[in-house]
């Protein structure tokens, strides 16, 4: 529920229509193939309609309002949802973040922190942070090098560096189950 | 594919898509999938304790009930798959759909197992915990040994007992087989094994140099002693052995004749392995069905064909073997499973023998020689042609088979002449040992 209403949202505040199709994602959720097929052709797609061409020229927002639910989204198709108190009224917050973007922010974020504590979190958390953090930092070091006209590829495959160092840091062998 | 390989082919292509396109939201996109993956690698860490707890005893063909205990030893949540891979061949789980356990939670799980009869040491079962997303999964051997006692069905065999035909059978065996001892002399004969001492007649004895003994006048009622053999060749078997067929059969007789002094002898090819003495009791019955856990040993083929060995033994090492063998397996005397079995039979009676007749042939031919003048004896014999499984024919195994029935017709005309010697197959059993008895 929130986290199609968070991408709905999201969406409708920066003018975007493939965030209107998510509920058909997640109604799939009851057939975890096909919706993790539906999901990456989401993804796609979404990634076609809307176009950023520099982080540091980015409104950070988007990747509340776009980035986040679509998380929240996969997880709440292969994981399922909690209805609770809080989150009745983080679906509030969120209807309301429309209108204030500060608001949106703050029910995102707590959208996301409420959906992912139900697991007991305890190494996840920390890899995470770790990733975020090496990111951020990246970029922010890395500022002069990338932040000019026409270097969105050379972030892209920063951003993916910086991808792939964090799995072959945290990586692990767990046997996985077919699709 | 695996679910989590989609994910991560979503991920180069989100990278592909905004290098491409010079879109960071691709890339950021992508970046938050990876990092997705790692947080839920990174979570699971899946502990269970296990034990399971099982009836040691068990009826064949009727459900068992297999408790397992279950405990979460995490705070995560967890989905338990329950696989029964690991069951002897032949049995049947009904293991319930996908548990979900809560952390710390402990639950048991009850389901049914039905087994086939023998006896059986169960290990296992595999558990499977997945995550609660269904990417990924730990299997986890559950450490248990239980050894278990399966038994014939004792309600099927009733019922089929109940039927006409098996009281047709029950008065065919009161007309011509049975016959018990009274005081009255009848002959003089010479001594056989398992003949009791004090019918030794001395005087008969010194004047003739042999031992001689007493043989009484009999009545018409006496001891019935069905004498099975559970040796190697009748167990083999792919789907069903003849020894399945044979305790079958021991059954349906005990149970045609429970109004007799009813007795069984069972014995391999290294000894007695139980023997229970003639008796009218009620719970006769019910001790010759727990006397019947004998396990079939399951061959590429029916028992009819002795698997193809990488060497051969000279006739000289074979004998040494034979002789040997015995020794090993414990073993007093040099005496096989069946002259044990006879040895033990005290008074005369109506002997049932349920015995493979290409196995120790030649003694079985001598026993059955020695023992006629004694005891009214039956000779059944599971025929492995007529247990043979027809999907797995073949022209060599065609020539084989009709070899073997050449050599079997001449060995069961040789045993006629000794004593009546009837061939049974899976679907006649006990309907053809009443019509021949007719």
């Amino acid at each position: 529920m929130i986290a199609v209403m968070s991408a709905i949202v999201g969406g409708l505040m920066y003018g975007l229509k493939i965030p209107l199709f998510s509920p058909a994602v997640y109604l799939l959720k009851s057939r975890r193939s096909l919706f993790l097929v539906a999901f990456s052709v989401y993804c796609l797609a979404l990634g076609y309609e809307f176009e950023v061409a520099s982080v540091y020229d980015m409104d950070p927002a988007v990747v509340f309002a776009i980035v986040l639910p679509t998380i929240l989204i996969l997880d709440a198709g292969l994981r399922g949802e909690y209805r609770d108190f809080v989150s009745y009224i983080l679906a509030v917050a969120i209807v309301v973040g429309f209108f204030i973007k500060v608001i949106f922010v703050i029910a995102v974020t707590s959208a996301i922190l409420h959906h992912f504590s139900k697991d007991n979190p305890r190494r996840g958390v920390l890899v995470a942070l770790v990733g975020i953090s090496v990111l951020i930092l990246g970029l922010t070091v890395c500022g002069g090098l990338f932040d000019l006209p026409g270097s969105a590829p050379t972030q892209v495959v920063f951003i993916s560096a910086v991808s792939i160092l964090l799995a072959l840091a945290f990586w692990r062998e767990v046997e996985k189950l077919d699709l | 594919m695996k679910r989590e390989e989609l994910l991560v082919l979503l991920a180069f292509l989100l990278f592909v898509q905004g290098y491409l396109f010079q879109n960071i939201l691709s890339a950021l996109l992508a970046f938050s999938v990876v990092l997705y993956l790692l947080y839920i690698r990174s979570e699971f860490l899946p502990e269970i304790e296990a034990k399971r707890e099982l009836d040691r005893r068990m009826t064949e063909g009727k459900k068992a009930k297999s408790k397992l205990i279950l405990k979460n030893l995490t705070d995560k949540k967890l989905k338990i798959e329950i696989l029964e891979d690991s069951l002897p061949a032949g049995f049947k789980a009904e293991v319930p759909n996908t548990i979900v356990l809560n952390g710390g939670d402990e639950k048991n799980v009850e389901y049914n197992i039905i087994p086939i009869k023998g006896v059986y040491k169960i290990v296992g079962p595999r558990i499977r915990a997945i995550d609660m997303r269904e990417l990924y999964y730990k299997d986890l051997f559950v450490d248990t040994e239980i050894e278990v006692e399966v038994y014939p069905s004792l309600d099927v065999i009733k019922e089929e007992a109940k039927a006409e035909e098996n009281l047709k059978l029950a008065l065919a065996y009161k007309k011509f087989l049975l016959g018990l001892e009274t005081v009255d002399l009848h002959s003089l004969r010479r001594f056989q094994p398992g003949d009791d001492i004090k019918r030794v007649e001395w005087k008969a004895t010194a004047r003739l140099g042999e031992l001689i003994v007493k043989d009484f006048l009999r009545e018409m009622e006496g001891d019935v002693y069905i004498i099975l053999d559970a040796g190697k060749e009748m167990r083999k078997g792919v789907k069903n052995s003849k020894i399945d067929y044979a305790t079958t059969l021991t059954i349906q007789l005990a149970y045609a004749l429970k109004d007799y002094r009813v007795g069984l002898i069972v014995y391999d090819d290294f000894g007695v392995k139980c023997k229970i003495d003639a008796s009218r009791s009620p719970e006769q019955i019910e001790k010759i069905v727990r006397s019947l856990k004998i396990t079939p040993i399951y061959t590429d083929l029916l028992g009819v064909k002795l698997s193809s060995v990488g060497f051969r033994l000279s006739e000289e090492s074979l004998n040494f073997i034979k002789k040997v063998l015995p020794a090993i397996k414990g073993r007093k005397s040099l005496a096989t499973g069946i002259i044990e079995a006879v040895s033990s039979l005290q008074s005369s009676a109506f002997l049932i023998f349920i015995a493979d007749i290409t196995a120790h042939t030649n003694e079985l031919i001598w026993v059955l020689s020695q023992l006629r003048s004694k005891h009214r004896i039956l000779l059944l014999t599971p025929n492995p042609i007529l247990f043979y499984d027809e999907s797995k024919l073949d022209r060599e195994t065609l020539i084989w088979i009709y070899r073997r029935y050449l050599e079997r017709e001449e060995l069961i005309r040789r045993l006629n002449k000794i004593v009546p010697t009837l061939d049974v197959g899976p679907s006649d059993l006990i309907d053809v040992i009443r019509s021949v008895m007719r």
